[in-house]
């Protein structure tokens, strides 16, 4: 559509403008001819409005012809040939109008001779017009560009929007929905024999469903929060299969507060349950051991598991696929080459070990920064603030989930 | 015997049933809500499918409630191992993913964990209104039933075995599909050779054809689905006859149409 003529207001103030350009045409008339300024400005700003008309016309021509993708050449050429028989329709107009000025406004009694000045200021008509061609083709390219920076803006905003939805979806997808179902049925189980455990059970629950919701959108946690997460879901998890799992979880002193991006261990934990002890008819241990090491962290989660199940079904790498692809993708996206995550899978035990630089998360400041650099602030202070952040961070979320029409009036 | 035999409300037609679960908490629900369901005596709990075939074996339920993740077997494999007539079975699951499937194999009806009472006792109230409906379904088919594994195969397209389920007695084999180097007919039966170790099992070749993942496993023979991965080269052996030889230098025959089967893949 075209950007003046698709609004009224615009297409007004266009030749509003205009018939002030017409105007100062009638003006250079009055000051070279010695006419009368009423006459001149008769003369002239009605052709002036009716060639603002035509020139309209450009538009069209300036957009086959992008400024970015033309050659300046023939940019150049083909609105020079536009101009000059633009500003020679400019001044056939003044000559028809001249024409018939004295018929069509005889109560003006100019006393002029109106074809006779159409026919000596025909020079000055033809630049005037090329002129005004000019103004209103480069005032064609201001709007193009305008617009394109709208889209863009526009798009940049959409790709925001859907990057914090992939969020929301991964952050959903977080909560395995076997896991919360069977829960709540254990709940519900423990419910009447039970109350008191049953209670306890809900609040752990809930504490967990807070916490992953929250740990999606800051980047960096205490390595100790993190232990505390898995070590909730897996006090969850002990409700529902009893004595067939056991916990074994040791850290070595020092690590507590080493900062580590949230959500590394937690799935580990889970698919070890799911995969491994789930698998098994008197179940086992899942061990989780963190050391440090020359400045570095070494995270190993460990669990038995079934040598009869066949690698697409546990066990193994695929069906821990998504949850496992989770974490290296995000320590790839965080630490670059500078972390690793090694899977050591047996017919009867598979650990996975995560080994990465103590200190600085360098994701947390400077997405691009690859490498480690352990940097001098404290790191209590940082998961800390990391923590007061996320209530924020999570409201903001939510509302892109509920209102996302909203999210984008704003 | 069965439930079906005599009119509902009387007191020794009540429908004998196990539940079987993995998880203490899961069973104690079902069992809570059914002591008070006099139309039901609970025969036992099972906490796990091994479990729950030598029950199945023992009690003769008229009914199974039925988990679908369990160590060992799972729900559907514990339908497989159980000899016809099979009892009835509701599925309790957490999640509605295996709903297709358990519609597939007959299932009278799918919960969804945390399971309401109503809704378990609408369960039962199906098989108490119409008792006989599975067990005549049953017997349509009775001259060639398709196995449940079939069943719940045709349920779910693409997708294939990954391991075999042997029953011998009270025993459960499982045998991975990737340790398995051929399979041969042996009348009604299929023998399954993985390794040293070979197994019988009730089950047509063709129908078990139709389970394999068609990459790795090819009817190279009337009598023979060989395991390509185990299969060292292949000799001429007659005319128009070839062998092929595995890397344990077990020799399986193979005839024309499936060496054009397995020159196809390969």
């Amino acid at each position: 559509m075209h950007p003046i003529l698709a609004r009224g207001q615009r297409l007004g103030l266009y030749l509003v403008v205009f018939a002030q350009a017409g105007l100062l045409l009638g003006e250079i008339l009055v000051r070279t001819l010695g006419i009368p300024r009423l006459a001149a400005a008769a003369l002239v700003v009605p052709p002036v409005v009716a060639y603002a008309l035509g020139c309209l016309a450009s538009w069209y021509l300036c957009r086959r012809l992008p400024l970015a993708r033309t050659h300046p050449a023939r940019l150049l050429m083909v609105h020079l040939v536009a101009g000059v028989l633009s500003s020679g329709l400019f001044q056939t107009l003044t000559l028809i109008w001249a024409s018939a000025f004295d018929t069509l406004l005889p109560a003006l009694q100019t006393g002029i001779e109106p074809l006779a000045v159409a026919r000596g200021q025909a020079v000055l008509f033809l630049v005037f017009g090329f002129l005004l061609y000019s103004l209103v083709a480069a005032v064609h390219y201001l709007s193009i560009a305008l617009e394109g920076r709208r889209l863009a803006e526009g798009r940049a905003y959409e790709l925001q929007l859907s990057a914090r939805t992939a969020e929301l979806r991964a952050l959903k997808a977080q909560v395995d929905p076997h896991f919360l179902f069977n829960s709540l049925n254990a709940v519900a189980a423990l419910a009447v024999p039970q109350p008191e455990r049953a209670r306890d059970m809900c609040l752990a629950l809930a504490g967990f469903l807070r916490s992953s919701l929250q740990l999606g959108s800051i980047e960096t946690i205490a390595l100790a929060e993190e232990v505390a997460l898995a070590e909730q879901y897996l006090s969850i998890e002990r409700e529902r299969f009893g004595d067939r799992l056991s916990v074994d979880i040791r850290v070595a002193p020092g690590c507590a507060e080493e900062p580590i991006p949230p959500l590394l261990l937690q799935p580990l934990v889970e698919n070890a349950v799911k995969h491994g002890i789930a698998h098994l008819l008197e179940g086992g241990t899942v061990s989780v051991h963190v050391h440090t090491h020359r400045n570095r962290i070494r995270i190993e989660v460990g669990n038995p598991c079934d040598p009869d199940r066949p690698q697409s079904r546990g066990g193994a790498r695929q069906s821990q696929g998504i949850g496992l692809a989770n974490v290296a993708s995000r320590l790839t996206a965080v630490y670059g080459t500078a972390a690793t995550l090694e899977v050591d899978e047996r017919d009867t035990h598979f650990t996975i070990a995560i080994d990465l630089p103590c200190g600085a998360v360098p994701g947390a400041d400077a997405p691009d920064a690859r490498t480690a650099e352990p940097g001098p602030r404290s790191h209590q202070t940082l998961s800390r603030r990391s923590v007061r952040l996320a209530p924020e961070v999570t409201i903001g979320v939510a509302q892109t989930c509920v209102a996302p029409a909203g999210a984008l009036t704003r | 015997m069965n439930a079906a035999d005599a009119n509902p409300p009387h007191a020794s037609t009540q429908i004998r049933l196990l539940i079987v679960d993995d998880e203490a908490p899961a069973r104690a629900l079902l069992a809570e809500y059914l002591a008070k369901d006099s139309r039901v005596e609970v025969l036992a709990q099972c906490a796990n499918g091994v479990e729950a075939v030598k029950a199945v074996a023992e009690l003769q339920p008229d009914l199974i409630l039925l988990d679908v993740q369990m160590p060992k077997l799972d729900g559907f494999e514990v339908l497989e191992l159980l000899p016809e007539p099979r009892p009835s079975v509701v599925f309790v699951t957490a999640f509605d993913e295996h709903a297709i499937e358990a519609f597939a194999v007959n299932a009278v009806d799918y919960l969804l964990k945390p399971v309401t009472p109503e809704r378990l006792s609408a369960a039962i109230d199906r098989l108490w209104t119409e008792p006989g409906a599975a067990a005549a379904a049953d017997a349509d088919v009775r001259e060639s039933p398709p196995s449940a594994a079939a069943l719940r195969a045709a349920a779910r397209p693409g997708r294939y075995l990954d391991r075999i389920l042997v029953r011998e007695g009270s025993r459960i084999h499982v045998i991975p599909l990737e340790r398995v180097d051929y399979f041969e007919a042996q009348s009604d039966y299929v023998q399954i050779v993985a390794g040293g170790e070979r197994r019988r099992k009730q089950q047509t070749l063709t129908e078990l054809e139709t389970l394999l993942d068609p990459a790795h496993f090819v009817r190279v023979h009337r009598s023979y689905i060989l395991h390509i991965d185990r299969m060292a080269r292949i000799e001429l052996y007659a005319k128009d006859s070839r062998v092929a030889i595995l890397r344990d230098r077990t020799r399986v025959p193979i005839s024309r149409a499936g060496y054009a089967r397995l020159r196809q893949l390969l």
